[in-house]
């Protein structure tokens, strides 16, 4: 690493990745049940990139995301007794892809939901039966569907049309139609794009530069013109960046540094900026983006998907983006 | 001990021995803080329009058979060239009036006087709506202090927009060693920021004396950009203005308030009455700590009170004491700013104040469609700006010169206050005019010759008042320079047990950060002369308030 | 924990709070515990409403019982209530989640919920439409209060210009420019009050309500006084980039470059004077080189290389961006 002091704290991160199940007597733990799925998705991806699939137990895990199936709606809840949700159901096909347990479902009635249920007339997604819509419900599907190999039961022009009507003229894409552009939703519509071989959709130089502009003089990027860095758009816009190949339009090392100064050096986790409580997510998005950067000795991540790319490689579904080289330590 | 022995005895109940009092009382010292007002504030207080008159007349008329105390004699010789108008105004208690008129930076020693102290609870305070200044043409300009007023400013080009936000950004920030400056630290101000900024004259003006609060053109430029960036950093905390004033009356209330916080600390207050003597007892060889240093008789009180430590406004300072006093903190003599002479006016007039609308009310889009806003006139669309707005409480700055019949080498600044600010009955104003005059002037005049035109364009520019602009009631006076009154006054060292404060700055947005900056000086010595030991564990000027613990969350 | 910031906890100070935490966690767990199973249960009462109103005010990210909340009023109170009852219980919902809101500005689940209550207010009372229009009028005051807390809120963006789109009596589109005039005359660095008004300028073209070409000349000069005032500020930029578009108005194009190399002038370090100078140049070789020639295209060529060059050294983290355009630009 150039002319930084800091490293990345695996053992420290996966402690923490590991603790984060202990705290059952701790009214946080309890207060953000309705996260647990995508929780349990952020650590276990986490762990895959630092190499450390297997410190949480694979049975226990996919136990815990069978026991929120909601065979009602025919969907995952975030928790065993919670409602199905696009959002729950997507981390859940993610982590039982992950687990290469996905014969646990019928493939066919979560594909049912997700397609016959909630896209709607506009083309874009909704979240649940209550209708929510977002253009982040839109990657799910896409994702799930892709996931789940039922992607040709999909209208794809139609999904296509919803993304290209949030297309803003800086090049990115906002939540709904006429929403402001934010790198949050430039990640989703980009890798569904990606993911529907649809890529022309995008203005590749327009948002590139877009993209590039995220990064602030302290090496971190923002995920809005005029507002504050934040570690989660380190995999946001670098997805979005690899998809388009143009990660070498910022600068690596920079950022590089800034991911590592928001760890927490003592007790594991990264936060959303230095100095910050660390949290599971930005832990994530964080070792996540420093995969997609070369950072040395962490696996690759497919930036489409956001799963370990070796396990969508073996699915045949890797697209054609590009990371920076594996750097060597 | 005996109750009538104080550690310290605090003469004058001005903002700095007001700050100083609370402090040594919250600290846990014995105070006394005498007065021989009947009211709180000495040079600072705010009156009723009856106080203020008898003030006034105090200080002009012959006095009365009685010989005149030590301090109201100091008095007379501070306070010249005094004139007020014949009949004092009905409602006279609804008035309150400064003595020190000021506007307070919402970051600076007097703010965090106000808050760590708990001061800041007794008194309300509201922002300066509005700075403009007074230009060469005779028009009223709002002065653009922030980027929001540089945006939306219709008086700058878009060239001049640049260099004057280029002036802010380097003014607020860190300028110290910038090339810019280096070796300008003395130029005079509206000659650097020509040179360095290529600014046009009336941007100059503005920022010299509007921004800057500079008396002249021949100001340095070093303090000038230290007062811009404590101002400029200032803005935002409360709102976009950098500035608060007062309610009640500003500096009189809030030196008031602080005896109230001294008083709930077991300070113990003596107003109205004369001081007969203090007497500076010789202590026996080496002084063993146990034995009072000072003695004061008070008029119509048999017990003398005892003290080992006096803190004075000079005005309360005998010759004879003189000679074992010291000014602190020492290097305020030197600094100009607190020791020329001010002429000044208190004027009441009918309100309301109405000045050019700011650019905060301004519109600079001219966008929207007449025909589309015409027709739906019932909908919340902003109309056509008003070219002008009623304003509660506003500083307008005379430049040099800029008033024919005026001041051509001095600045004069004009404080407005309404009835928002409580200190008048409804509709009525106060204007407060201070302008420095050069005491070497071989042909002085009178603070109303002097003053009278700038009062008479500020009633003609801001109100409504049909000629001829006559103020329903006015004051004016001079207030002589510290050096005139102390020259040989020297300044205190560590084991001088006579303090004496010194003035602070007449500058507007100055004078109360002078006051709490001074009272910590202050504070610090007599921590550091009384107990010696423990100097070192006196962390800050105020000890943490009681916080009223509030759970986190309360569900 | 978006801006939380990190504390250094002792073994002891956590046990400690743990400890304190004990009742409150039990008295949560229970009450969750309680609503889920009336949940299970399909139990659409008014006391099991009241309970998801106890769980949501300790956790308004739960969207179970934001749903669940919906199905009792939808299959339980509504069922045997006059329109005027279903619309106190709407207002009730509409206050409380105002209330939530200023708490958690930005979960989307309050947001939802807001909109459903919204989409249900009946017409009333009789035959007119007032409870939904004094509903829905009111949403627009709601949000406003939540822009003025903070400006940048996108949900609270997105959510003001679906209440604008769906409100029953509509408010003219040219009022939102005067809205998102406030906006950015109190901070022009607010971009999502420009994307705004660029979404509302379209929408009023397309209906012809306001002429393009002026439009576009006032906003060029209105976004002026913000690239002038600082030039670092990229949301004026941005918009200024939105006001020139595909650059097919030569005239327009050549005056902005005038202007913006001006501005190079007074501030020669400007990154995005010289960035845009760039972009504007290439539109104008784009769209218009065949007007003035080869001779002057290669001029604009070599101007563009070198200020990419410059811009290489003024910004660095983005100099291979800067280098990739240079060599799109040789290779035409």
């Amino acid at each position: 690493m150039a002319a930084s002091e800091t490293q990345l704290y695996v053992d420290k991160h996966v402690a923490y990745i590991k603790s984060l199940g202990d705290n059952k007597d701790d009214l946080t733990y309890h207060m953000t049940a309705h996260l647990r799925m995508n929780a349990i998705y952020w650590g276990l991806t986490a762990l895959c990139i630092m190499g450390h699939k297997e410190a949480l137990d694979r049975e226990e895990m996919i136990d815990f995301v069978m026991s929120c199936w909601d065979d009602e709606a025919g969907g995952f809840g975030a928790h065993p007794d919670h409602d199905a949700h696009l959002l729950a159901t997507t981390s859940a096909i993610q982590i039982l892809v992950t687990h290469d347990a996905l014969d646990r479902v019928d493939k066919a009635r979560v594909a049912r939901l997700v397609i016959l249920s909630l896209q709607q007339p506009s083309g874009v997604f909704a979240g649940d039966s209550f209708g929510e819509i977002d253009t982040r419900f839109s990657y799910c599907a896409v994702n799930s569907l892709s996931l789940l190999g039922c992607l040709s039961d999909l209208d794809v022009e139609k999904t296509v049309s919803y993304i290209r009507a949030c297309r803003n003229y800086d090049g990115g894409f906002g939540n709904c139609i006429g929403a402001e552009t934010h790198a949050g939703q430039v990640f989703v519509c980009v890798a569904a794009l990606a993911i529907l071989d649809r890529l022309d959709e995008v203005d590749h130089e327009t948002l590139g530069w877009w993209l590039a502009e995220r990064q602030l003089p302290n090496g971190g990027l923002n995920g809005r013109p005029e507002k504050l860095e934040d570690v989660c758009y380190s995999f946001w816009c670098l997805s979005a960046m690899s998809i388009l190949d143009k990660l070498s339009w910022i600068d690596s090392d920079k950022l590089i540094s800034f991911v590592l100064s928001a760890q927490d050096s003592e007790g594991g986790g990264i936060a959303d900026r230095p100095g910050d409580m660390v949290d599971v997510f930005h832990t994530h998005f964080g070792i996540a983006g420093l995969s997609l950067l070369g950072y040395p000795g962490l696996i690759d991540l497919d930036p489409v998907y956001c799963m370990p790319a070796h396990i969508i490689e073996a699915m045949g579904l890797r697209k054609g983006w590009k990371a920076l080289p594996r750097r060597k330590t | 001990m005996s109750e009538t022995h104080f550690e310290v005895i605090v003469l004058g109940t001005g903002l700095t021995e007001s700050i100083t009092a609370a402090a040594l009382s919250k600290a846990g010292f014995k105070v006394a803080h005498l007065d021989e007002n009947p009211y709180y504030g000495g040079d600072e207080a705010s009156l009723t329009l009856d106080e203020l008159a008898q003030w006034a007349d105090e200080r002009t008329l012959s006095s009365s058979a009685s010989e005149p105390s030590r301090y109201a004699a100091a008095q007379r010789a501070k306070f010249r060239s005094v004139s007020r108008s014949g009949s004092v105004l009905p409602n006279s208690r609804q008035y309150s009036l400064s003595l020190s008129p000021s506007v307070i930076p919402s970051n600076g020693p007097a703010t965090s006087s106000l808050i760590g102290s708990g001061v800041s609870r007794y008194g309300g305070y509201k922002l300066l709506e509005r700075i403009a200044v007074f230009d060469r043409l005779g028009k009223v300009r709002n002065v653009p202090g922030s980027k929001e007023d540089v945006f939306k400013s219709k008086d700058l080009s878009l060239v001049d927009k640049r260099r004057l936000m280029r002036f802010l950004m380097f003014a607020s920030g860190e300028f110290e060693g910038k090339p810019e400056l280096a070796g300008n630290e003395t130029t005079p101000f509206p000659d650097f920021l020509r040179n360095k900024f290529s600014l046009k004259q009336d941007v100059i003006d503005a920022i010299t004396y509007a921004l800057a609060f500079c008396t002249s053109s021949f100001d340095p430029t070093l303090p000038a950009l230290h007062r811009i960036r404590r101002y400029l950093l200032s803005s935002g905390r409360y709102g976009a203005s950098p500035f608060l004033v007062g309610q009640y009356g500003g500096a009189g209330e809030i030196a008031q308030g602080f005896c109230r916080a001294s008083a709930v600390h077991g300070g113990v207050y003596i107003l109205g009455r004369k001081i007969l003597s203090i007497t500076h007892i010789e202590l026996s060889s080496p002084p063993d700590g146990t034995e009072p240093a000072f003695s004061l008789q008070l008029d119509d009180l048999e017990d003398r009170l005892t003290a080992d430590l006096i803190i004075s406004s000079p005005d309360y300072v005998s010759p004879e004491l003189r000679s074992i006093a010291g000014l602190l903190p020492p290097d305020t003599l030197d600094a100009s700013q607190g020791t020329s002479s001010v002429a000044r006016c208190i004027a009441i007039f009918d309100g309301p104040v109405i000045f050019p609308t700011s650019p905060s009310q301004q519109t600079l889009a001219g966008s929207e469609d007449p025909s589309l806003t015409s027709a739906d006139a019932d909908l919340p669309v902003e109309s056509d700006a008003e070219p002008q707005s009623k304003v509660d409480t506003a500083v307008l700055v005379f430049p040099p010169g800029s008033l024919p019949g005026a001041s051509a080498t001095a600045s004069a600044t004009v404080l407005l206050t309404g009835e928002g600010t409580m200190s008048t009955p409804a509709g009525k104003c106060i204007a407060y005019i201070s302008m420095p005059i050069d005491s070497q002037d071989s042909t002085p005049c009178s603070a109303e010759t002097l003053l009278k035109p700038y009062l008479q364009a500020t009633l003609s520019s801001v109100t409504t008042i049909s000629t001829p602009p006559e103020a329903l009631f006015s004051v004016f006076y001079t207030i002589n320079g510290h050096r005139e009154l102390y020259p040989r006054l020297s300044t205190a060292d560590s084991s001088s047990r006579v303090l004496v404060t010194p003035p602070s700055s007449p500058l507007l947005p100055e004078s109360m950060d002078d006051a709490a900056c001074n009272a910590e000086a202050l504070f610090r010595h007599a921590v550091h002369l009384l107990r010696p030991g423990q100097a070192g564990t006196v962390e800050g000027l105020w000890p943490p308030l009681e916080n009223q613990d509030e759970e986190e969350d309360s569900w | 924990m978006h801006g939380a910031r990190r504390t250094r906890q002792t073994p002891e100070a956590i046990a400690a709070r743990k400890q304190r935490e004990q009742s409150k966690l039990k008295d949560y767990l229970s009450l969750t515990e309680d609503v889920i199973a009336r949940r299970k249960k399909s139990d659409w009462s008014k006391d099991s409403f009241d309970l998801t109103t106890r769980v949501l005010q300790i956790n308004p990210e739960f969207y179970t019982v934001w749903n669940y909340r919906r199905n009792i009023m939808s299959y339980g109170l509504f069922v045997e209530s006059s329109p005027e009852s279903i619309n106190d219980l709407l207002s009730d919902d509409l206050s409380m989640t105002t209330m939530a809101l200023k708490a958690h500005p930005k979960v989307y689940w309050i947001w939802n919920h807001r909109r459903w209550c919204l989409e249900n207010v009946p017409d009333g009372p009789g035959d007119s439409h007032d409870w939904k229009k004094a509903n829905w009028n009111r949403e627009l005051a709601v949000v406003e209060k939540m822009l003025d807390a903070d400006a940048r809120n996108f949900h609270a963006w997105n959510y003001r210009r679906y209440v604008l789109a769906n409100m029953p009596e509509r408010r003219p589109e040219a009022a939102e420019l005067a809205y998102t005039t406030r906006k950015i005359e109190a901070n022009f660095s607010n971009f999502s009050a420009w994307h705004q008004r660029s979404k509302v300028y379209t929408s009023l073209w397309e209906s012809g309500q306001l002429n393009r070409e002026k439009s576009i000349r006032d906003e060029l000069e209105l976004v002026k006084n913000a690239m002038y005032t600082d030039p670092n500020d990229q949301s004026a930029w941005l918009y200024h980039r939105w006001l020139i578009g595909s650059g097919n108005d030569r005239e327009i194009l050549e005056s902005e470059i005038t202007a913006i190399e001006e501005l190079l002038e007074e501030q020669p370090d400007s990154k995005w004077c010289i960035e845009s100078l760039v972009h504007y140049k290439r539109l104008l070789i784009k769209n218009h080189s065949a007007e003035f020639g080869a001779e002057q295209t290669k001029g604009l060529l070599s101007q563009c290389v070198s200020f990419l060059l410059q811009l290489q050294t003024l910004d660095p983290p983005r100099r291979n961006m800067y280098q990739d355009i240079v060599d799109t630009l040789s290779a035409t």
